[in-house]
């Protein structure tokens, strides 16, 4: 009898492959959009079943929250027709094809070298903290301390970087006559 | 609540979203798709950092995933920023058109 958590492996698994194929293929990008939020909700339910907690609730307040609201806003802004969006079709099918291949055969030699890959999972011991907001912070704060103020600069820099792109100087509008 | 489903099925499902990802990432001709397919991609090899974190029960995985959406965020402002000053230029997004610098 399949139990609980295979049921819902697979169907989360089952969801989040369609929900990808989708955001790969549909042409107009508000609905690969769409489809990648539904994406990053399901995956968010993967988290849990790990037992992650902490990045279940950060993929869905900052991916599918933050992340893709801008991805929406940045659609709706634009408003492109089809004509703008350019005609899709001719991929470089072979050098696709020799990527995913290599990538299925380091996939396939690491699950050779390692059989336990395919044991199901000792369950976590009794009073594990893994995966609590609690455990994930203490060793951001001390242990990865570099990483989080690298991050917290790289954050600043994205933030100048995009205010200088994206600005532009206002122009003083001129007055002609007295019309409108 | 605690997985009883092998790892293994885990990094295979993370390599499929990371396949659709990629053959999104080819074969789509719109910056603004690409750079969702972008996101597809890393969210998929965030899948297989937590799924590497669970297995040996370190939360180092879970800071990795913290510091991938943290220049996940970057990279998706910054590219959208920069599309759209393209389309202030050019008034569309097709990345045929885009060929100035391809020599």
């Amino acid at each position: 009898m399949p139990d609980l958590h295979h049921i819902l492996f697979f169907s989360f698994a089952a969801i989040i492959l369609f929900s990808a194929g989708m955001v790969a293929f549909r042409p107009r990008p508000v609905e690969s959009a769409m489809w990648l939020i539904l994406n990053f909700f399901v995956t968010a339910g993967l988290y849990v079943l790990l037992g992650s907690h902490f990045t279940a609730v950060i993929q869905v307040l900052v991916y599918a929250g933050a992340i893709m609201v801008l991805f929406v806003f940045v659609i709706l802004l634009l408003n492109l027709d089809p004509r703008e969006l350019g005609t899709e079709g001719g991929a470089s099918w072979s050098s696709l094809v020799l990527f995913m291949g290599f990538l299925s055969f380091v996939l396939v030699a690491l699950q050779l070298a390692t059989p336990d890959l395919l044991k199901a999972p000792a369950a976590l011991p009794e009073g594990s903290t893994f995966g609590s907001v609690e455990a994930a912070s203490r060793e951001l704060l001390t242990k990865y301390i570099w990483g989080f103020q690298l991050s917290g600069i790289i954050l600043l820099l994205a933030l100048i970087g995009v205010g200088l792109i994206a600005y532009r100087k206002a122009k003083v509008p001129q007055v002609k006559g007295a019309q409108a | 609540m605690t997985t009883t489903v092998p790892f293994a099925y885990w990094l295979i499902l993370s390599f499929g979203v990371f396949c659709f990802g990629a053959c999104g990432f080819l074969i789509r001709k719109n910056a603004l798709s690409l750079l969702i397919c972008l996101e597809l991609m890393l969210s998929a090899v965030n899948m297989a950092f937590i799924t590497f974190a669970r297995m040996h029960m370190s939360e180092g995985g879970n800071i990795l995933y913290f510091l991938v959406i943290t220049v996940a965020a970057c990279e998706s402002a910054q590219g959208l920023a920069l599309m759209i000053n393209y389309f202030r230029l050019k008034q569309n997004i097709r990345l045929d058109d885009a060929r100035a610098l391809a020599g």
